[in-house]
């Protein structure tokens, strides 16, 4: 095993290099000057409305059948099969796009952005898996999300990450998520679909960022079950604040719990909670009292929050392109301001020449970058204080003590994909007809 | 049932077919490693042979081949090269695309085996401890408290990071430096003298685009088809409508038919075609469904020079500008112009910068431009976008004590520009459509010419947006729509299509006189002396006086049709036919 371990690790780690193969850039055509045609420039047709219709008819249909096998079948051979398909055809043959987690942006920027038509496939997809999972859980994480499905499959040896690990890397999620969303309010950049780790597998081909991105998720996700949608998916962010919300959920036991631990043992992704003595915990007194400075830090750390990214609003519009345009304007006309024209070494960009080409002032610039600063600042303190907010909740809610009598799987963190309910020994005599068939549970 | 030595065999197949397949992709990887190092982008530092992209020893063979244009085993070595290259190129990229499809497939394979493994792997009994006590559980919590905090800290930390980077430092650009200040400047050279300038003639219609010669005398005497007067005839390679323009020993022509264009060079004296140079097709994204009027064709477009370069544009939107020998200094594809019935707007060179009018489009659609590029390197210099439609005129500068002006007439707009840096210095909405023949000037007073409808004159001291009471004048009748206007300082003449030639005078726009010629005419008419010339399309040169009543001088005969305005220079008068160029004058 150590060897083929090894193998494995080698293979994957040649294979980022080897992926670079696919990224080399087109040469110029030869220099005919001769009367020989160059061939057309071809442009790829638009893709077929029809094809609109079926994406969204899959997506629903994938939906409902993630739902119907996760809590009416409860099974994780259909839900595998599923993921599978989902793979295949989300993955490999829509080659990733479109897909939820990058329509957040759309999304984003149509909300900030009256000049911007979202499509209507992508309000689709942003949607339905929200709304199934207000019903039914994380059905869209458990067998539709090509991004989880390959994450899932080459999950080879999961290790089981302490949870004080786990509670700390899910916060990052929720940081990348108003980072996203910051950025395509301001019209900045979609940097969900820029930093999209698996992108460049679905579709044979990406920048050599792209490629070593998912490589390192992929090598990671040999050991550590789906560590993109855990730490860093922010549409997983989402449906995580979502799904606590959820009409129904999986649940591990059809009857009572024996408490056993082998969906405990099973569930690769650290979703199941241990069931919890009825004893009262120690030293309660100490315990209200950091229960009331937390209180008091939501207030604090929400403002904080908001403070903070605001005042990185000039560093962070610089993702912005006018903005970068015109601190290189800025800096092209200082360069020259202070040396002659033979020794200045700074010559000009393509950006810079063509807004120089433009004959617009060089103030519109400098007034067009002051007013992205100025949406940055805006933008910074609701970020800022959405992300103050969560850690502070995420904080009280490490600090309140459950009743829990049995082992059952953490609403917001359960993807369902059935692992825990193949090795349950109630479900195995449920399966029998021993039992009656629970329909998920109520949230 | 399955068996216990069922499983192990199982496990033991499993992780063979796990070895294998890690060898396998191991195999693959390895060699898509090396074909990668053969094949990297430019920014690795390719080797020589990687791709025509990268390969320094075919930029030196291209860099020989123009120091020796001539060597043709030079151009064969680069072709063989450059085919090399590709092929190498080729083999790489099939390369990779058939070790991708077995890399994925033996990493697919991989993962199956090594998971089949981990699942026979025999699994331990798990004894149930019962509930988590809360005390443990209040650790645990605990624990999760300071990782939680720990990440607010590391974003934090980022923040920091970030606060730390340098602001924006936009500060407001110095109004008290030169308008081009932060702007390519023109490079050093020695522009042509006036009195150079003078002599010459480097534009449409003569230097200030007025058509007038810089001599006095032309013979009156020629007949072509006999050869009488004429001093050369050359026939033109390429066709096109360009009026010839000539610096000092060189005349110089631009030609295009649907898949060329080129730039010609004859010398002035014996008519020799000293060398012609190709402009590359579609520079600025060839536009394959573009259609030219045949009244236009794809080279209307007079070129422009200086004292040291020569410029053409076509109706494709490419730009090129060449050295006195032939030699590209620079081009530049503007993209296919819209424009209805093909690009036909000359050049204009004012103190080393060439001046572009590039109307195109609706007038709001903002695709027209005016700009001025370094003639030396091809940089913009100024730029500004017009409200204007496509049109067919070609801009003049008209020399001032307060300062040069450039007027520029269009569909719906004539805006007065400063030729230094673009400024708009005023403009009147007065055009209509279709605006065809340039305008001209005298006497303080610029005019502009609405097809078919008005002639305008309008004074050059306005400013902001002159009103239609502030026009000094109108004719509404006898006015052209090809031909630019003739004016000297008392008169101006106007030639309509089909040879209606009039006179009227420039401080009243009162007619003077009218005269029916016998023949239809697409060229400007020029005056030589005291003399005005105008040659029809059937290849008729009338010479009439350039005086209040009308008087005809004589006509000739040129042995071929023309549509262009003639050129002169030295005594000399250069005119373009329909397949050759034609020099008559003084020996």
């Amino acid at each position: 095993m150590t060897l083929t371990a090894c193998a494995t690790l080698i293979a994957a780690l040649l294979s980022v290099l080897a992926g670079q193969a696919v990224d080399i850039e087109r040469f110029p055509p030869p220099d005919f000057e001769a009367g020989h045609e160059l061939p057309h420039t071809a442009t790829p047709a638009a893709r077929g409305v029809a094809w609109e219709f079926i994406d969204a008819g899959v997506l629903a249909v994938a939906l409902g059948l993630a739902s119907f096998f996760a809590l009416r079948q409860r099974r994780r051979g259909p839900i595998f099969g599923l993921m599978v398909f989902s793979l295949l055809y989300f993955g490999f043959w829509r080659e990733g796009c479109v897909c939820p987690i990058g329509a957040i942006q759309n999304v984003t920027l149509a909300l900030f952005d009256q000049g911007y038509a979202i499509p209507a496939l992508v309000m689709v997809f942003f949607l339905l898996p929200l709304v199934f999972t207000l019903f039914f859980g994380r059905a869209f994480c458990a067998a539709v999300c090509p991004l989880g499905a390959i994450q899932d499959l080459v999950l080879v040896h999961p290790l089981t990450l302490p949870a004080w690990l786990r509670q700390g890397l899910g916060l990052l999620a929720y940081v990348y998520l108003g980072a996203a969303v910051l950025f395509a309010a301001t019209g900045s950049a979609f940097i969900i679909c820029e930093y999209d780790p698996f992108v460049a597998f679905f579709r044979f081909s990406g920048s050599i960022d792209m490629v070593v991105l998912g490589a390192s998720f992929l090598m990671i996700g040999l050991f550590v079950g789906r560590p993109y949608c855990r730490f860093v998916c922010p549409y997983g962010a989402l449906l995580r604040l979502v799904s606590r919300f959820s009409w129904r959920r999986v649940r591990v036991t059809p009857t009572d719990c024996v408490q056993c631990r082998l969906c405990e043992e099973a569930c690769p992704f650290g979703a199941i909670e241990p069931a919890l003595t009825n004893r009262p915990p120690p030293s309660m007194k100490g315990h209200k009292a950091r229960l009331a400075i937390l209180l008091v830090l939501l207030v604090v750390n929400t403002g904080l929050g908001g403070w903070i990214i605001s005042t990185l609003a000039e560093p962070l519009s610089r993702m912005h392109s006018t903005v970068r345009l015109a601190e290189r304007v800025a800096l092209e006309d200082a360069e020259r301001a202070t040396r002659d024209e033979a020794s200045s070494s700074m010559g000009t960009t393509d950006a810079s020449a063509a807004f120089r080409g433009t004959g617009r002032p060089v103030a519109e610039l400098y007034a067009d970058a002051g007013a992205i600063v100025d949406e940055y600042t805006l933008g910074g303190w609701i970020a800022g204080a959405f992300l103050g907010l969560l850690f502070s909740c995420k904080l009280i809610s490490l600090s309140v003590f459950r009743k829990r009598l049995d082992y059952e799987a953490d609403q917001s963190l359960c993807v369902s994909c059935g692992r825990c309910l193949a090795v349950c020994p109630l479900e195995q005599e449920r399966r029998k007809g021993r039992t009656p068939v629970p329909v998920g549970i109520k949230g | 049932m399955e068996t216990k030595p069922d499983r192990m065999v199982e496990t033991a197949t499993a992780t063979r077919l796990a070895v294998v397949a890690g060898a396998f992709c191991l195999t693959v990887a390895v060699l898509l490693t090396l074909n990668f190092t053969k094949s990297r982008p430019a920014q690795w530092a390719a080797p020589a042979d990687a791709s025509p992209l990268y390969s320094q020893e075919l930029a030196d063979l291209k860099a020989r081949l123009a120091e020796q244009p001539g060597n043709d085993s030079l151009k064969e070595e680069i072709r063989l090269f450059d085919l090399r290259v590709r092929q190498s190129f080729f083999r790489h990229q099939d390369f990779s695309r058939r070790g991708k499809i077995l890399l994925f497939a033996g990493l697919a394979l991989l993962v199956i085996a090594l998971k089949t493994v981990v699942s026979l792997r025999p699994k331990p009994p798990l004894p149930g401890e019962g509930p988590v006590d809360q005390a443990v559980e209040s650790q645990r919590k605990a624990a999760s408290r300071v990782s939680v905090g720990l990440v607010g800290l590391c974003v934090v930390g980022g923040a920091l990071g970030l606060f730390l980077m340098p602001g924006l430092d936009l500060s407001p650009p110095d109004t008290n430096a030169s308008p081009t200040a932060g702007q390519p400047t023109i490079a050093a050279m020695a522009p042509p003298t006036t009195e150079e300038i003078a002599r010459n003639w480097p534009r449409f219609r003569g230097p200030g685009g007025q058509g007038i010669a810089p001599f006095d005398a032309l013979p009156l005497r020629w007949d072509a088809p006999d050869g009488e007067g004429i001093l050369w005839r050359t026939e033109i390679p390429l066709p096109g409508f360009n009026s010839p323009i000539v610096w000092d020993d060189r005349v110089f022509l631009s030609g295009a038919d649907e898949t060329r264009q080129e730039v010609f060079c004859f010398h002035a004296v014996s008519g020799e075609l000293l060398w012609r140079s190709p402009v590359v097709v579609g520079a600025g994204g060839r536009d394959e469904d573009l259609e030219i009027w045949e009244e236009t064709g794809y080279a209307a477009s007079t070129m422009a020079c200086d004292n040291t370069r020569v410029y053409a544009i076509f109706a494709t939107g490419d730009l090129a500008c060449f050295d006195f020998d032939g030699k590209k200094v620079w081009d530049r594809g503007l993209g296919t112009p819209d424009n209805a019935y093909g690009f036909a707007t000359s050049l204009l060179v004012y103190e080393g910068m060439l001046i572009v009018q590039y109307d195109q489009g609706g007038d709001d659609d903002d695709q027209s431009l005016l700009f001025a590029v370094d003639g030396a390197t091809g940089q913009r210099v100024w730029q500004r976008i017009r409200p204007v439609a496509n049109s067919w005129t070609t801009p003049i500068v008209i020399e001032r004590s307060d300062g040069d002006l450039l007027v520029t007439c269009s569909d719906p707009l004539v805006i007065i520009h400063d030729p230094q840096t673009g400024r708009e210095i005023w403009r009147a909405d007065l055009m209509g459509a279709d605006v065809a023949p340039s305008p001209v000037a005298s006497r303080g007073l610029v005019y502009m010419v609405q097809p078919n409808e008005s002639v305008y004159a309008l004074p050059l001291d306005g400013s902001g947006i002159v009103a239609d009471d502030q026009i000094v004048w109108t004719i509404d009748e006898c006015i052209p729509d090809i031909c630019s206007p003739l004016c000297t300082e008392e008169l101006i003449f106007l030639l309509t299509t089909m040879g209606t030639l009039a006179c009227f005078e420039t401080a009243t726009g009162a007619k003077l006189w009218e005269h029916d010629l016998d023949g239809e005419f697409n060229a400007s008419p020029s005056l030589v002396g005291d003399m005005v010339f105008v040659a029809s399309l059937d290849g008729k040169m009338f010479a009439v006086d350039a005086a209040r009543e009308f008087h005809e001088r004589g006509s000739a005969a040129l042995c071929e049709g023309t549509f262009c305005s003639p050129a002169f220079a030295r005594g000399r008068m250069y005119i373009r036919g329909e397949t050759s160029l034609f020099c008559f004058g003084k020996e």
